[in-house]
């Protein structure tokens, strides 16, 4: 028995200690969404968008509440805004459920990114999986701006817009997850996604030759999120567009894409288009020869495509030799556009963002003498040739096309 | 009454026991000095202690079937005499207390930096210890019992990890091959042989362990399985996180489970993953609470050294508290005279015993 | 005749507030029957209270033949009239073969009841009495004659009501010992079934029959119960719970060390496995002793059914298992402590229903909990007419009504009716208070530190559960300590593939039947 009261004597002390760490559900205010800009004074304008629980649930009481609350201040460093935000935020604020985090462009081309980003990497609570999104213009204007109007919750719209890269290509993935390996990495350059809400000069192009903001467009959310933003070192040092960041990804070691729908141009027809579904189930083969001071570099992608529609309707089905011709084609004109991203990379950005690296570690033994190497220094003077392995595995339901003078009779 | 409720184990309780306590090794923070030395070739330091490890073990493993019912401590004074026997045997004991301390204040504070913010030291010490404490007061066996028993358990949750973060997996991390180059991958992984050290102490339990074929299958088999698993686990680090990354994060593994099944599934499961390496490091202290009392034990000839588990606890506590931040922790941990030292300390001691016993003649004794 | 009395119920009395160890059974061990029919008439009237006591039955009868004066005795209520009438009376008064010379051996002859015995102490006089023996008394004869002609009323074969199975036998123990005995002996037709008895109780002097298996059940096994069963001292051991409780080993533990039971097929089962059963006269469960985790969480009805469906109800009941311990600790874990493992969406349809409930999510918790636990409670008391109406009004009130009120939030009502649900899955009466009571102490912890404080907890039990043992056997066995076994632990294998006994009983028999692979083939 006296053990027992022992216990119990023991167990009750417990039961003064305890619950810290504790939060109540409802205490806490959310922020989903963290906007940064260049402040006044070297500090920093801060924006936090915080959900709004109420909204959406199946509650009984509908509250005529918006689904967010945006709000904006300026703060001399990251690291006591949370704090800060007291001043008007009534609840706690916590991380715990940041989807995205979005820089202005001007802040982000300036020299304070790098700290900036340090002390979001310090910050225990953000998670890995925050998306880093650039914006073209102030990162307080683009929240604001991006009315979601089909999703009930903000945090949802991010979510789904995330994953959507996977699909598309058309931004490239990422999260503070790739980030850092690499920045530490200095090896090669970060691509991150680039985003706006204002309109810039429009212009009617094929499906992907755009930047954020210039795709027209009439309605729905005035928010448009494709391109990437290029940072070099913490920096951005500029940026790629739609059908530049698709063939980025194309050419890295590692992506394997479901299926993309994109369009080229008719061999045979100059003026009409063909719509195809492409995806790459492969790694691409990357083959490098690092024994002189310029290295050299052979990329094959291999890609399979499902042809959806032929504008001009000439017969590339059945017949294989114009089914060749058509390969070709494709290929010559895809292999260009690499080039031309390849030679923009060399020149202009004077990195890699293809991770072409991890393929440079691979050719030596040690890390001694790889570092010795410097790929970042060799890069922009590498030879790289790009050739791509095209398979047709579908035509879609129909195998001919309609022949148009045959039916408008 | 019953065959085995007489308080010793079988080879099924000793794997897993050895096998748990050490893989723990890579959860911690040592994997952040070892990628300090090793960079990205870190992965092999476990192959190299399990190559290195077999010969002690060899002469070990003959020692003890020669004395058919000694522990290791009891052997050192049979073989050496009353002081250098002592001398011996406290060397091991001082060791086994260093490392308590240090990797009981080092886990804390992971649990309580990452976790659990504002939850003060004290409390979580007592709670893990506590908890230590509450398996090891049962004995050897109720240890040996709890990781046969949860070893299936652990193992799924581990395959359900790396099934999870496959999709991270960038292997050219692993190139260069040989890293920082061969000959420091040698000197850097033999210095921190320490790290595997349960392989020699577990033979002060041999008394505890049904006979030598079960102490042999147990502990050959832990150490193949725990140096395979403890490279796999640096591996994963590797190809998850580049080495740059590497030598900066604070917690890695703690990294690992927070990055893994994000935006597969909606939800993070860090805590689920959490729950089972707190189930392991509780073990984890048990078994060392336990050993450190019985190598202070044997060494001062005391027979009965469960009440020894009380202050030895509690003593844990008390010096591990006032130890500020985990940096200051690995710098002491790992620049600690005594640490430094240890490596060939353990590779010696039992060549040396195995030495002494064939010049005195003792395995023309032997029964054959 | 007041003296006789006075002094009867005196020395009643001396008996009651005296100890055992000065009682008068000490002297009654030495007093021997006497020549003296009436001395010895007189003296069991003194014994049993006569003419108080009504229930104390004499018969005076006159043979002829022999010419004595015979008087049967017996009480009241423990005897089988007819059986009386017919063996004892009818051939003592008709029977007229019978000669002076042959003494008491004409109860050979004579008496055609099951069982008859000469006795001449009179402590065992006393005790065939209280049997339900009658006790013929003869002149002139330093010897009784006791016979047997107990019978009990009691209830007949009846349904189990706590452990009930959809396919197999249905019927379980009643209060008689014979009935029982019956049970179990006609599933297992085995010569080396023995039932030794044991009287325990120094007022009660109850009937303990222990039955195990000669050459299978480990000896040392059956000393141990034995011994433990012979060390209890009480005054009255009335029923088997009770006797459950004097022979356990530890009391104070949550574990029980002892299976309560009411079917004899699952009796049947653990005997052939080694095990030991007890029963009792009064009661109609039975003890199985020793116990391990497996034998509690197991139920008939995994043997009964098909391969594939019996393992599927195992995995449905070790989910449920986990699920009744461990939901309102988790909830509490998560919501309080680690919100970012809650998909978003989850958790602003939480917060947005807990920001007009007053209290914190422990207190809810707790609230609902114990008002499930009341509910559970109030429901085994309900006379079964207004059963029914109860359970709507408590549903309705503290479920739904209690939302409305804005007491609780609503996905609370979720998980403590979940976690009711999944306790009422665990069959074993004594493994489901565990449960219940376990789910308040990690409930506890957790509230106090989050998921390490259901780690905690959960190690520590498990520690205290692997080091528990059952009259030597530990409680995780045969999963930990490793024994090699019929694989019977979390799934089980097809029953002809179950050829092994569970070591960790030690039989002196390992096998059950031929190694499967010499016999005939299955798929």
């Amino acid at each position: 028995m006296r053990k027992v009261k022992l216990l119990l004597l023991i167990l009750s002390l417990t039961l003064l200690t305890g619950c810290f760490d504790k939060v109540e559900l409802e205490d806490l205010a959310y922020v989903v969404v963290i906007g940064i800009d260049k402040g006044a004074d070297n500090g920093f304008e801060v924006t936090y968008q915080i959900g709004n629980p109420q909204v959406g649930s199946s509650d009984r009481v509908q509250a005529e509440e918006p689904a967010s609350e945006i709000i904006t201040m300026n703060v001399p460093d990251l690291a006591t805004v949370r704090d800060l935000a007291n001043v008007s935020v009534s609840r706690e604020v916590t991380y715990a459920h940041l989807k995205a985090i979005i820089t202005g462009e001007e802040l982000t081309r300036s020299k304070e990114s790098l700290t900036l980003l340090d002390a979001v990497l310090r910050d225990q609570a953000i998670k890995q999986d925050v998306m880093l999104i650039v914006s073209k213009e102030k990162a307080s204007e683009f929240i604001r701006g991006n009315k979601h109007e089909l999703e009930t919750r903000p945090h949802k719209h991010y979510e789904f817009m995330s994953r959507r890269w996977e699909e598309t290509g058309l931004v490239p993935n990422s999260t503070l997850l790739k980030f850092f390996p690499r920045i530490l990495g200095d090896a090669g350059l970060f691509l991150s996604t680039y985003a706006t809400t204002k309109k810039s000069k429009t212009h009617y192009g094929y499906e992907d030759e755009y930047l954020a903001g210039q795709v027209k467009k009439e309605g729905g959310n005035s928010m448009q999120m494709i391109g990437a933003a290029v940072l070099k070192e913490g920096r951005m040092i500029g940026t790629l567009n739609g059908e530049e960041v698709k063939i980025t990804l194309l050419l890295r070691p590692n992506t394997v894409r479901s299926s993309m729908l994109a369009s080229y141009a008719d061999p045979l027809a100059k003026d009409k288009r063909i719509a195809a579904s492409w995806s790459k189930t492969e790694p691409t083969k990357i083959k490098m020869d690092l024994s002189t001071d310029i290295p050299k570099v052979d990329v094959v992608v291999p890609i399979k495509m499902e042809i959806l529609s032929i504008a001009s309707g000439i017969d590339y089905v059945e017949d294989l030799k114009k089914q060749k011709l058509l390969k070709e084609a494709i290929a010559r004109s895809l292999e260009q556009k690499s080039m031309k991203v390849v030679k923009k990379t060399q020149q202009e950005f004077k990195g890699d963002p293809f991770q072409w690296y991890l393929i440079a570690r691979k050719q030596f033994w040690t890390l001694a003498e790889y570092k010795k190497y410097n790929w970042m220094k060799k890069y922009p003077t590498a030879e790289v040739r790009v050739k791509y392995d095209i398979e047709f595995t579908n035509f879609g339901r129909q195998l001919k096309p309609f022949n148009k003078e045959y039916i408008k009779d | 009454m019953n065959k085995a409720s007489d308080g010793r184990i079988g080879w099924r309780e000793l794997i897993t026991m050895l096998i748990l306590v050490n893989v723990m090794v890579g959860t911690d923070m040592t994997p952040v000095f070892l990628f300090k030395l090793g960079k990205n070739a870190t992965w092999i330091f476990p192959l190299i202690w399990g190559v290195i490890m077999i010969i002690p073990l060899l002469a070990l493993s003959s020692l003890l079937r020669l004395y058919g019912d000694k522990g290791l401590i009891e052997i050192i004074y049979h073989l050496t005499g009353k002081y250098l026997g002592f001398i011996l045997g406290s060397g091991l004991s001082l060791i086994v207390f260093n490392l308590l301390i240090r990797m009981s204040s080092n886990y804390i504070q992971e649990t309580t930096e990452i976790f659990l913010d504002s939850t003060p030291d004290i409390e979580v010490y007592l709670l893990l210890v506590g908890a230590a404490y509450f398996i090891a007061k049962y004995g050897f066996e109720t240890i040996g019992r709890i990781c046969s028993l949860l070893f299936p358990y652990i193992v799924v949750s581990f395959v359900i990890l790396i099934i999870l973060a496959r999709m991270d997996f960038i292997y050219d991390f692993l190139y260069p091959l040989e890293g920082p180059g061969i000959m420091k991958i040698i000197k850097s992984s033999v210095v921190n042989l320490p790290l595997a050290m349960e392989f020699i102490l577990i033979a002060t339990f041999f008394p505890f362990i049904k006979n030598h074929r079960h102490y042999r299958r147990g502990v050959w088999g832990g150490l193949v399985v725990s140096m395979i698993t403890l490279s796999l686990i640096l591996t994963i680090y590797i190809i998850m996180f580049d080495y740059n990354q590497l030598e900066v994060i604070s917690h890695p593994f703690n990294l690992l489970i927070r990055v893994t099944g994000i935006s597969r599934f909606f939800m993070n499961f860090d805590a689920f993953f959490f729950a089972f390496w707190l189930m392991m490091v509780i073990i984890r202290f048990a078994f060392y609470l336990y050993l450190n009392s019985a190598l202070f034990a044997y060494v001062l000839r005391i027979k009965e050294f469960e009440p020894l588990l009380l202050p030895f606890a509690t003593l844990t506590i008390i010096i591990g508290l006032p130890i500020e931040n985990p940096v200051k922790n690995i710098q002491v941990f790992k620049y600690n005279l005594l640490w430094n030292n240890v490596w060939w300390f353990i590779i010696a001691l039992p060549l040396l015993l195995w030495i002494i016993a064939y010049l005195k003649g003792e395995f023309s004794n032997e029964k054959g | 005749m007041s003296s006789e009395k006075e002094v009867s119920s005196m020395k009643f009395l001396r008996k009651l507030f005296s100890s055992p160890a000065n009682s008068q059974v000490s002297t009654k061990k030495e007093e021997k029957l006497s020549k003296n029919l009436d001395k010895n008439l007189n003296r069991l009237k003194e014994t049993f209270c006569y003419p108080d006591n009504q229930d104390f039955k004499i018969r005076e009868l006159y043979i002829e033949n022999i010419q004595r004066e015979v008087i049967l005795l017996s009480l009241n209520g423990m005897v089988d009239n007819d059986a009386v009438e017919q063996h004892i009376i009818h051939p003592l008064l008709e029977d007229t073969s019978v000669k002076e010379s042959q003494g008491l051996d004409f109860i050979k002859e004579i008496i055609t009841a099951k069982s008859a015995s000469k006795v001449s102490s009179l402590s065992k006089v006393i005790n065939d009495i209280l049997m339900g023996n009658t006790i013929i008394l003869i002149e002139n004869y330093s010897q009784a004659i006791s016979v047997a002609t107990t019978k009990f009323s009691h209830r007949s074969i009846q349904q189990s009501t706590r452990e009930t199975v959809l396919k197999g036998p249905k019927e379980s123990f009643t209060e008689s010992g014979d009935v029982n005995t019956s049970l179990i002996r006609k599933r297992l037709r085995d010569e080396n079934l023995v039932s030794e008895k044991i009287i325990v109780g120094e007022r009660s002097l109850s009937k303990v029959s222990m039955l195990y298996i000669k050459d299978i059940a480990n000896p040392d096994l059956v000393e141990r119960v034995t011994k433990r069963i012979k060390q209890i001292k009480a005054d009255t051991v009335l029923e088997i719970p009770i006797l459950e409780q004097h022979i356990e080993e530890s009391s104070y533990s949550l574990i029980p060390s002892v299976l309560y039971s009411e079917r004899p097929d699952r009796a049947v089962s653990f005997l052939q496995e080694g095990h030991i059963v007890l029963l009792m006269d009064s009661s109609s469960s039975c003890l199985i002793v020793p116990v391990t985790f497996c034998a509690l969480f197991h139920t008939p009805e995994d043997s009964y059914q098909r391969w594939a469906y019996g393992n599927f109800i195992r995995l449905i009941r070790l989910v449920s298992f986990f699920i009744a311990l461990l939901t309102p600790a988790v909830y509490i874990a998560v919501t309080n402590y680690h919100i970012e493992m809650i998909p978003t969406d989850l958790l602003f349809a939480i917060a947005a229903t807990r920001e007009r409930v007053p209290f914190p999510s422990v207190v809810e918790v707790f609230f609902m909990e114990g008002a499930f636990e009341l509910l559970r409670e109030a429901g085994i008391r309900i006379p079964s007419a207004i059963g029914p109406t109860i359970g709507i009004v408590g549903a309705l009130i503290l479920g739904t009504a209690a939302v409305e009120a804005n007491l609780i939030s609503p996905i609370l009502v979720i998980v403590v009716s979940i976690t009711g649900l999944a306790s009422f899955t665990i069959a074993d009466d004594s493994l489901s208070f565990l449960i219940r009571i376990m789910k308040f102490v990690i409930l506890g912890f957790a509230s106090l530190y989050g998921a390490l404080g259901i780690v905690v907890t959960f190690i520590c039990f498990m520690a205290y559960m692997a080091h528990f043992k059952s009259f030597g056997v530990p409680f995780l066995a045969p999963l930990v300590p490793y024994y090699k076994s019929s694989n019977d632990l979390i799934l089980r294998p097809p029953i002809w593939k179950q050829w092994l006994r569970p070591f960790y009983t030690d039989p002196e028999d390992d096998i059950r039947k031929k190694d499967p692979e010499e016999g005939f083939d299955h798929e």
